[in-house]
C-alpha cells in the first residue's frame, strides 16, 4: 500500500550504528542542525497516506483524536507553526494569506483551502490541531511540561504502534513509557533519563530529533483496540513469507518546545520497508540481519515482535547468503 | 514564527526604571511576530563589543503575549563580571544585537497548585513579573513579597501597586520605619501553596532553609539565582569521553563546559549557572566535585551525573570518565 | 478539577497498611470516618507522644462528612493528612484533599475493609469493576475477553483491559 518507493527520503534506523556493533536502548537524541529543522516532509506516498489517515479519523475519531477543553490556545500555536514550515519549505505546494486573523491555508497538492479566524475555534468544524494536522502525513502528539514530567494533552495518530490516544490521554512520559524493562548503563531508568533530556534540552528554537524502530507482521497500525485481530497474525510469519509480511517500521520523531504552550510536540513520520525491499540497499541487508539477530528477547518482548522474530531472522540469513552467493 | 536559532532585535526604547535599572525594550529587526512565551521566561543576550560577544540571560518583563517587542530590566552591578556596566553605559537605541527564543527554566508550578507565593529581593522581581500576568490571565490565586532599599529603588513599584491591589507587600530597608522581608510569613500559608524566591545567593538560601523547616515538601519550593555559587578554587583536571574517545584537559581558568565546546564537543546546555540541567551527563568512572543549585541534596549522590557548567573533578589528579 | 490530579485506586502509593509518624511537618490532621479503627488512630497518637501538633477529627455520618472541604482548606502548608476509612468515603475524603492542595505525598489512607478495582475494556471503552485476583474478565457491554493489564489510568480510572480473541490464547 504506501512502502517507501524513495528510499533516498526513507529514515533508515541504524546510520549512526557502527557496522559490526548491535542495538541497544539510549538516550540517542540529537538536535537538529540549522537548516534542517523542518518536519514536513512531503514523499511519493504523500496523497495515499493523506487519504487514509483521514480515514482512519472519520471511523474511529474517538480512538484517533484526543485533547482536553484547555488545549485550545496551545493548538493554534502548533498550528501556525506547521503552516509557516510547509510554506517555508514547500512554496508550490502552499501557500498562506493573513489578513489580520482571517487566515486561508491553500493545499495546492490536494487542491484544498482552509479559511479561519486565527485563535478563535469557532470559526471551524475540528479542533486546530486535528484540522491542521490532516494536511500532514505525520502524527502529532502535544506533550504538556507541568512541574516535573510532560503530560499528553492532545494526540493525533494514525500509526499506533502500542499507543493510543484515547488510553494514554492525560498520562505522564513515565506512565506512557512503563515498562521500558532497561537501565542506562550508569543505572538510572532510561526513560526517566530520556523524560529529563527532553524537559531540559528541547527548548524554545532548539528542536531535536531521534529515530525509533520496530518490526510488523502484516500490519500498518497496532493498537491496543484492536490487538485481538492483529494479535494472532503475529503468529503467521515463517521464513518463507517474512519477506512480504514482516516491515522495518520507522518513526523519526521531532521534539519542538512550544514556546508559549510550555508544551513539547512530538511530530511523529512513519515509514514503512519490506523485509524483501532490502536488497535495494545491500549495506542495509546486512547490518539490519546483524542487529536483528542479535535482539535481546526482554527488548523483543517489549516492541511486541517476539511472535515472529525468528522466521524473520532465518530469511534475512537466507537472503544475505543468496545474495552472497549470488556475487561471488 | 521564524527559523530556529538565534532572533535579531534593535534596541527600540530604553526607560530609566530607578537610579540602578534600566529597562530596555528590544524589536525585531525583520518585523516578523516574535515568539510569546511563558511567565518567568528569560532570554539570552549577545553583544557585540569588538571581537568579543557579551552573552547574558535576562528575565523577560514584558507581557507573554505580546509578540511586537520584548522588554528586559538591567540592574547595573559594578561588582559583576561587566555585562550589566556594559548594557547601562554603551546600549543605545538603535543597537542592534541577538538573542535566544524565550526559555523557561523557572515555570509556574502547577501540582496542587491552590496559591502562589514570590519573594523577591532588588531586581529579583523580574521573573515574577510575567508569571503575575499569566496568574492573573487565568484567573489563580497569588501573592507578592518584595524588598528593596527604597521605594525610589524599587522597580515597577507604581506598575504593582495599581495593577494588584491588595496583593504586594513592600519592605524598604532604607526608609524611616525600615521593614525587613523575613520568612516568616511562609509559615501562614494556605495549603496547597508554592512559594518563589528570587534575589541574592544569601536570600534565597535562607528562605529555602525555612520553607523546609516548616514542613514545605520540595515540590512546592522553587528558586532562581542569577550566577553560580562561588564553592572555592577551580583545580585544573582531566576529562576521558566514551562516545567521542577524546581527551579534555580542563585548566583551572575555564569550566568544563566550556573547555567541552572548544575542543569541539557538541556538549548540550543552557543556563550556564548550574541552574537548569541541560548540560548534565552521565559519569561512567571518578568523583565529582558538584557545585550546582540544580540537584536536591540526595540526588548527587545516587545518579551518577556531573553538570558541566559549573561542576568538576574531586581531585586533580584522577581524570572523570564521561558519557559524551 | 484538575484532569492530572491524583485519583485513589487499589494499588495508590498513598495507602498503608499501618500509619507511620513523620517528621518532615509541623501538623498532622487526622481525618477518621471509620469507628472501627479506633485502635490504629489511638496507636498513631500514642507514635506522635505530643512531639507533634495533632488534630483528630471523627466522621460518624454522612451529613459530618460533607464539612470535609472546609476543614481541608483551612489547612496551612507544613500539614500531613492521615485518612482512615472505608473504600467510598475514603476516595472522596482522598478527592477533597487534592482538592485542597495536598499533593499525593503528604496523604497517608488506611482502607477498612476491600478495596475496589476497576477495569476499561479497550474495545467499547466501558468500565467496569473487577475483583481484585482476576487475570481475565469478559466485558460487560461488549463481550469481548479482556486480559487485565499492570496499567492504571487516572483519565479512564480503571486498568487497562486489552481485547483478545480466546480461540487464539498463546501461553507465552
Amino acid at each position: 500500500m504506501y512502502e517507501s518507493t524513495n528510499l533516498d527520503l526513507f529514515p533508515y534506523p541504524f546510520h549512526n550504528i557502527k557496522e559490526g556493533s548491535n542495538y541497544r536502548y539510549s538516550n540517542d537524541l540529537r538536535k537538529l542542525e540549522k537548516d534542517h529543522t523542518n518536519c514536513v516532509v512531503i514523499t511519493p506516498e504523500y496523497e495515499k497516506q493523506i487519504k487514509r489517515k483521514r480515514e482512519l479519523l472519520k471511523e474511529q475519531p474517538a480512538v484517533r483524536f484526543q485533547s482536553y477543553p484547555h488545549t485550545m490556545a496551545m493548538q493554534w500555536e502548533v498550528v501556525e507553526m506547521l503552516i509557516e514550515m510547509a510554506v517555508d519549505r514547500y512554496p508550490e505546494h502552499f501557500q498562506v494569506e493573513k489578513n489580520g486573523n482571517h487566515w486561508t491555508f491553500h493545499n495546492y497538492i490536494l487542491n484544498e483551502t482552509e479559511s479561519f479566524i486565527f485563535g478563535d475555534a469557532s470559526s471551524i468544524e475540528l479542533e486546530p490541531l486535528d484540522l491542521i494536522g490532516r494536511h500532514f502525513t505525520t502524527d502529532f502528539v502535544l506533550m504538556v511540561h507541568r512541574d516535573d514530567n510532560l503530560y499528553l494533552e492532545v494526540a493525533q495518530e494514525s500509526y499506533a504502534a502500542l499507543f493510543s490516544p484515547h488510553w494514554n490521554k492525560g498520562m505522564t512520559f513515565d506512565e506512557i513509557h512503563a515498562p521500558v524493562p532497561f537501565v542506562s548503563r550508569t543505572g538510572v531508568p532510561l526513560a526517566e533519563r530520556v523524560r529529563n533530556f527532553l524537559i531540559r534540552n528541547v527548548l524554545p528554537g532548539e528542536p531535536w530529533t531521534r529515530i525509533n524502530w520496530n518490526l510488523m507482521a502484516n500490519r500498518w497500525d497496532v493498537n491496543y483496540e484492536t490487538f485481538d485481530t492483529w494479535g494472532p497474525t503475529r503468529f503467521l510469519v515463517t521464513p518463507e513469507n517474512a519477506g512480504d509480511l514482516v516491515r522495518l517500521r520507522v518513526e523519526e520523531q521531532f521534539f519542538y518546545r512550544m514556546p508559549r504552550s510550555n508544551a513539547i510536540l512530538f511530530v511523529l513520520n512513519t515509514q514503512f520497508l519490506a523485509m524483501k525491499d532490502l536488497v535495494l540497499r545491500p549495506e542495509w541487508l546486512n547490518q539490519t540481519y546483524s542487529i536483528l539477530s542479535d535482539i535481546p528477547k526482554p527488548m523483543a518482548e517489549y516492541k511486541g515482535f517476539s511472535p515472529f522474530i525468528e522466521p524473520t531472522v532465518e530469511y534475512l540469513k537466507n537472503l544475505v547468503e543468496k545474495i552472497e552467493f549470488q556475487t561471488n | 514564527m521564524k527559523a530556529f536559532g538565534k532572533i535579531e532585535v534593535y534596541v527600540g526604547k530604553i526607560v530609566q526604571e530607578t537610579k540602578y535599572i534600566k529597562r530596555f525594550h528590544l524589536y525585531p529587526v525583520d518585523r516578523e511576530l516574535l515568539p510569546a512565551f511563558t511567565g518567568g521566561s528569560h532570554i539570552a543576550t549577545y553583544v557585540k563589543n569588538g571581537a568579543e560577544t557579551i552573552e547574558r540571560n535576562y528575565s523577560l518583563v514584558s507581557h507573554p503575549t505580546d509578540r511586537t517587542q520584548y522588554a528586559i530590566a538591567i540592574r547595573k552591578d559594578d561588582h559583576s563580571r561587566g555585562g550589566s556596566v556594559y548594557w547601562h553605559d554603551e546600549i543605545k537605541v538603535g543597537d542592534r544585537l541577538e538573542i535566544s527564543w524565550p526559555k523557561n527554566h523557572f515555570p509556574l508550578a502547577f501540582k496542587a497548585a491552590k496559591h502562589h507565593v514570590f519573594y523577591a529581593a532588588g531586581i529579583g522581581i523580574t521573573p515574577f513579573m510575567t508569571m503575575m500576568e499569566d496568574l492573573t490571565a487565568e484567573g489563580k490565586s497569588f501573592e507578592l513579597h518584595y524588598a528593596a532599599r527604597t521605594k525610589e529603588d524599587c522597580a515597577f513599584y507604581d506598575y504593582l501597586m495599581a495593577k494588584y491591589p491588595g496583593k504586594c507587600h513592600f519592605y524598604f530597608s532604607r526608609t524611616e520605619i525600615p521593614k525587613k522581608m523575613t520568612p516568616v510569613t511562609m509559615a501562614e500559608h494556605r495549603i496547597g501553596s508554592h512559594v518563589y524566591f528570587c534575589g541574592p545567593a544569601s536570600m534565597v538560601k535562607e528562605f529555602r532553609e525555612a520553607a523546609e523547616s516548616y514542613g514545605y515538601p520540595s515540590y512546592a519550593i522553587h528558586f532562581e539565582l542569577f550566577a553560580v555559587a562561588d564553592k572555592g578554587p577551580k583545580n585544573p583536571f582531566v576529562v576521558k569521553l566514551t562516545n567521542s574517545n577524546k581527551k579534555v584537559a580542563v585548566s583551572e581558568e575555564e569550566t568544563l563546559l566550556e573547555a567541552l565546546l572548544k575542543a569541539g564537543v557538541q556538549a548540550p546546555h543552557s543556563c550556564k549557572v548550574g541552574g537548569c540541567g541541560s548540560c548534565e551527563v552521565q559519569v561512567m568512572e571518578g568523583e565529582v566535585d558538584h557545585r550546582d543549585h540544580f540537584y536536591k541534596d540526595g540526588e548527587r549522590g545516587s545518579k551518577k551525573v556531573i553538570l558541566t557548567c559549573c561542576s568538576r573533578a574531586k581531585e586533580s589528579e584522577k581524570e572523570l570518565v564521561l558519557e559524551l | 478539577m484538575v484532569y492530572s490530579n491524583p485519583v485513589l485506586f487499589d494499588k495508590s502509593v498513598t495507602i498503608v497498611e499501618k500509619f507511620t509518624v513523620r517528621q518532615d511537618c509541623r501538623k498532622i490532621l487526622i481525618i477518621s470516618a471509620e469507628p472501627k479503627e479506633a485502635d490504629a488512630i489511638q496507636q498513631l497518637i500514642d507514635e506522635i507522644n505530643g512531639q507533634t501538633e495533632y488534630e483528630l477529627i471523627e466522621f460518624n455520618d454522612e451529613t459530618q462528612l460533607s464539612h470535609v472541604n472546609e476543614i481541608l482548606d483551612q489547612q496551612k502548608m507544613g500539614t500531613q493528612l492521615y485518612i482512615s476509612a472505608k473504600w467510598e468515603d475514603a476516595v472522596s475524603i482522598f478527592a477533597a484533599a487534592i482538592e485542597a492542595g495536598f499533593s499525593e505525598g503528604e496523604i497517608q489512607t488506611l482502607i477498612s475493609g476491600k478495596k475496589k478495582r476497576y477495569v476499561y475494556c479497550l474495545k467499547c471503552y466501558h468500565l467496569q469493576e473487577a475483583a481484585a485476583e482476576e487475570t481475565d474478565i469478559v466485558c460487560d457491554h461488549c463481550q469481548i475477553s479482556l486480559e487485565i493489564g499492570p496499567f492504571f489510568s487516572r483519565e479512564r480510572k480503571g486498568y487497562i483491559g486489552y481485547p483478545y480473541n480466546p480461540a487464539f490464547a498463546t501461553t507465552n
